[in-house]
């Protein structure tokens, strides 16, 4: 009875503290990120160095010594739009006291030369590395120029004998040793020179050079890639014995290594910063660059101070110009004035332009601040990267997620995005916006996910073969291809290419993944097969130009993603007046695919959704200095985009005649098109585009996996399309079945 | 006391583990955490891919489970014997345990691809091209690789099962005139009931431990015939579908467990008297 009872007693306690214990599966409403716990943080504090350089100036190289910011600046000489020339000087601006003084001479280079970087040396001089290009032949002869401090050439190495051939030619970087000696860095080669050009060492690596650095002993480092092994290697470079051997296991690819004055030693890449330890040989993450207002870092004369404080030159451009700013990044503790409420968005990939408007919303928001989680910085593995930003997203640590094809699904039905429809009704009018395009986006009525900008799928062909058609079906396709079996078709006219543009697009004619199902095993997928049979596995020379068989007929639809009025003039120009578009077979609209170029989703369980939607607002609202990557998703930003685009700026050339300015160039091996503005009829086709399309543009990408692989031994004549069709359902039909 | 810290082991990595898998699987999704029961399960029970995951790992199972058990006692039965070359077929049987997965899946591949050896063999003698790997004939092709790997161990505990067999038992049956299959059926099938069992059940965990292979092979999405329970799971993990994949992890473990006993009765029935 006793031992009963005990017994009794232990599993009714097992399983008290079992199920107590579980519950900490739930996360109460209240709950912070484990991040935003943390009872530090690195904080950053620009100083803005005013150079006074206007538009035509620039920062060639620069070297902060004794307090002295020492600045190479290259200034375009213009006149009446004309370019004359450049003029290089130095300027000797004073950090504590903010007084520039430029030189009164100029530094006595080559025309078509520029300056790539400066060393400050000691006995008061300046050696400079100067690349003077040749525009006739594309070639580029490197040299070092000595100066005194009042201009005069002291001595020149003439470094064009130095280098190798081919790859080796190119002088990537230059270092400057204390002892005088100026180690090269070529593709895959160093070369150490004393300080009157003789050759002291050469080294020949087997990687491809990525990065390299000197310690605070001038030994050299460098991080390369190993073509044969695909792999990466950290190595030192031993001069005397002309090898390299392995050094600093365990750094993040790309780091550079960097010792500080508190003894320890510090990696950085261009997205984050480390704590390498030596023993163990990993490297402890500290922050993404991103954090600390810094967009991507490419500076390797970082300073660390005894208590890791961190100070370096940072340069920037916008719009305006350059600029350059002296930065101290500190680990601080929070308290009540400094702490602001944090938005972590969780990624493993951040475009340029949202880098930016992260900085730009962190330095004017002073109620929330982006904390960036870039799953890339944590882990090497992709798949490790997806599945932990995943969990983390799903256990409330995120609170904004880029989304994208794959994970969207999966995130709906674990109900971890927020709505987004009561957000943009609140704050916006949807006649302020491209409702057609949100209603796009929506699933079941929601809106789980929003980009600030979006492009068109479209086909674009020869309007005297497709004449009025308004969508293409895959039984058009077929007759169409058998009817031109002569041309090429597509600007690309291989198996390959085929595939995707039949399927990567229209995948929803086979596949209903609301209700998941799918039927491979009809005729308008054979008639996909046999359309891709009719294409060969290889362009057809390998001068082939894609282009010109557009120019003469050959190509008789181009699927395209348009995503700017420059796509639609230039392709408009190379298919002349025979241009129309078509669409997508669609049940509604007109068949031509919404997508969205960057799409942001908030989670459900985040406490600053706020924060997170002032930020995307921030995105949809814009600035002016903004550079138009998509279509915008707010209709005035629309608007200026076409006004900025059908301006047309002129100039005037050498014989005083006005003419067109380029905005930007296009080109393939054997044509160059040059795009000078949008025209009335291209906006208008454009929006016309825009306003009709009711379809978002989305596929599965496991389910194009399947098919790519299952497809080949019918690409390579060995199975039938009913064969292949019989598996690919039987596969996919699984995988949906799964979601259901 | 002296059984706590094994006891506390067991409870860290195996029953609190076990209980946020229940936990898991009466929810709707861990954002909001509300219970609802057993909805779940009805889910998983009603789910297309979970029904064939299930058909496909018991038809594996018990047709791969006898023939491995079968197949390894009539091998260890041979071997028992004083046939020549013994000890060289031991080694044999045996040296499939040592070699690694990755590398048995390469040879499969390459003898059952569609442009493999065996397709190149058969087309010698008129037979068109099957494509093994992706039609009905895929669970066969397993079948084999598991009844390769696994046969060995198997059949060396069956011959240590043998060997503990009393000797005057087999010398006192032989005197008395039983034959041979008297012998093997009323004594050695007896004593070799508790090995019988033992096999049987290791034969079944390793049934479960096929989807390595088949995961090498095909995939994420194999064909029909070799979409198993573990590929049911493992999707649903990659998917962030916790709660069906809890489900399905309990409603597998009973399953389990149901087989399990039933073999133990057998196990207690048919080696009764051998025990008394």
């Amino acid at each position: 009875m006793k031992n009963n009872l005990i017994k009794g007693l232990s599993i009714l306690a097992i399983v008290l503290l079992g199920v107590s214990i579980t519950a900490c599966g739930k996360t109460d409403s209240n709950s912070k990120t484990a991040e935003s716990g943390e009872p530090y943080e690195y904080r950053s504090y620009f100083e803005t160095i005013d150079l006074g350089l206007n538009e035509n100036q620039g920062l060639s190289a620069k070297e902060s010594k004794n307090g002295i910011l020492f600045a190479i600046v290259n200034d375009v000489l213009m006149e009446n739009d004309t370019y004359l020339g450049s003029e290089f000087r130095l300027h000797k601006f004073n950090e504590s006291t903010k007084e520039d003084e430029i030189s009164d001479w100029t530094i006595p280079i080559e025309e078509d030369s520029y300056i790539s970087a400066l060393k400050v040396n000691d006995d008061g001089t300046y050696s400079l590395v100067v690349n003077a290009y040749d525009p006739d032949t594309f070639e580029s002869r490197f040299q070092i120029l000595v100066l005194t401090d009042s201009g005069e050439e002291k001595n020149t190495i003439d470094l064009s004998k130095i280098g190798g051939t081919g790859d080796n030619s190119y002088l990537a970087d230059t270092f400057f040793c204390k002892d005088g000696s100026i180690i090269l860095q070529y593709d895959s080669m160093f070369v150490k020179i004393s300080s009157d050009g003789s050759v002291v060492g050469k080294v020949e690596t087997v990687e491809w050079i990525n990065t390299a650095f000197l310690d605070s002993e001038d030994n050299l480092f460098y991080g390369g890639y190993n073509m044969e092994t695909g792999k990466n290697q950290n190595s030192r470079v031993d001069f005397e014995t002309g090898k390299c051997e392995p050094a600093f296991e365990g750094l993040p690819e790309g780091a550079s290594v960097f010792g500080g004055k508190d003894g320890k030693l510090y990696a950085s890449t261009s997205e984050a910063f480390y704590l390498y330890n030596e023993e163990t040989k990993t490297s402890d993450y500290l922050f993404n660059w991103l954090n600390v207002d810094i967009s991507s870092m490419y500076d390797l004369n970082l300073e660390i101070e005894e208590d890791g404080t961190i100070h370096f030159l940072n340069e920037s451009w916008n719009e305006k110009g350059m600029k350059l700013e002296a930065v101290t990044i500190r680990k601080e503790k929070n308290t009540e004035e400094n702490k602001v409420e944090t938005v972590y968005y969780g990624c493993n990939y951040i475009d340029y332009d949202v880098k930016e408007k992260i900085i730009e919303f962190n330095k004017s928001n002073g109620k929330y601040r982006i904390n960036v989680k870039s799953y890339s910085d944590l882990f090497e593995d992709y798949e490790t990267q997806i599945s932990q930003m995943n969990l983390d997203f799903t256990d409330g640590k995120l609170d904004l997620v880029a989304i994208d094809q794959d994970n969207r699904n999966a995130y709906i039905k674990a109900d971890c995005l927020e709505d987004l429809n009561p957000y943009v009704d609140r704050d916006y009018n949807r006649s302020d916006l491209f409702d057609n395009v949100l209603k796009a986006w929506e699933t079941d009525g929601k809106l789980y996910s929003i980009s600030d900008s979006f492009g068109i799928y479209t086909i674009m062909g020869r309007k005297d073969v497709l004449k009025d058609m308004k969508h293409l079906s895959y039984s058009d396709l077929l007759s169409l291809r058998n009817q031109y079996i002569d041309k090429d078709f597509l600007s690309y006219p291989t198996k390959d290419t085929a595939l995707y543009y039949a399927l990567y697009i229209g995948l929803d004619q086979f596949v209903d993944l609301k209700n998941s199902e799918c039927n491979f095993e009809c005729e308008d997928f054979y008639n996909v097969l046999k359309f891709v049979s009719t294409f060969k596995d290889e362009i057809p020379s390998e001068d082939y130009d894609g282009w010109e068989s557009i120019q003469n007929g050959n190509v008789i639809i181009e699927p395209m993603l348009i995503d700017s009025f420059q796509a639609t003039e230039i392709y408009g120009q190379l298919f002349g007046d025979q241009v129309t578009f078509v669409g997508y077979p669609v049940s509604e609209g007109n068949g031509n695919l919404i997508y969205a170029r960057k799409a942001f989703g908030i989670s459900s369980k985040s406490n600053v959704k706020e924060g997170a939607w002032e930020f995307l607002k921030s995105l949809i609202n814009g600035t002016e200095e903004d550079y138009y990557d998509g279509f915008p998703i707010l209709k005035s930003r629309y608007n200026d985009m076409i006004e900025k685009e059908m301006t047309v700026e002129t100039y005037i050339d050498e014989n005083g005649v006005e003419q067109k300015q380029s905005k930007g160039g296009w080109g393939s091996a054997n044509i160059m098109l040059e795009y000078y503005g949008a025209t009335q009829e291209n906006v208008d086709m454009v929006t016309d585009m825009i306003s009709g399309a009711t379809n978002s543009f989305s596929f599965d990408n496991k389910i194009m996996e399947i098919i790519i692989e299952e497809v080949e031994p019918f690409m390579a004549g060995q199975k039938s399309p009913e064969e292949v069709a019989k598996i690919i359902q039987s596969r996919v039909k699984i995988y949906l079945a799964e979601t259901k | 006391m002296f059984l706590a810290p094994s006891l506390i082991g067991v409870f860290l990595f195996f029953i609190l583990p076990f209980m946020v898998v229940i936990y898991y699987s009466m929810v709707d999704n861990p954002i909001s955490a509300n219970f609802v029961w057993f909805k779940n399960f009805a889910n998983v029970a009603k789910n297309g891919a979970f029904k064939l995951a299930g058909k496909n790992t018991l038809k594996f199972s018990f047709v791969a489970m006898p023939l491995a058990v079968i197949l390894s006692l009539l091998l260890a039965a041979m071997l028992d014997r004083k046939i020549p070359f013994r000890s060289q077929f031991r080694t044999f049987f045996l040296t499939p345990m040592m070699v690694p997965v990755a590398s048995v899946v390469l040879i499969v591949q390459v003898m059952f691809h569609y442009n493999g050896a065996v397709n190149h063999f058969l087309s010698a003698f008129g037979v068109g091209k099957i494509d093994w790997i992706k039609s009905d004939y895929a669970q066969v092709v397993v079948i084999f690789l598991f009844l390769w790997k696994n046969l060995g161990y198997n059949m060396i505990l069956f011959l240590a099962g043998l060997e503990s067999i009393p000797k005057d038992l087999l010398e006192v049956a032989m005197l008395e005139n039983a034959n041979g299959w008297q012998i093997f059926w009323n004594i050695k099938i007896r004593y070799l009931s508790p090995t019988i069992l033992f096999v049987t059940i290791l034969s079944l965990i390793n049934s479960f431990k096929v989807f390595r292979e088949i995961y090498l092979l095909t995939g994420d999405y194999p064909y029909d015939s070799l979409y198993m329970l573990q590929h049911f799971m493992n999707n649903t993990f990659k998917s962030l579908d916790y709660q069906k994949l809890s489900a399905a992890a309990i409603i597998m473990s009973l399953v389990m467990i149901v087989i399990i006993g039933a073999l133990f009765l057998v196990e207690k029935y048919v080696g009764k008297d051998v025990e008394e």
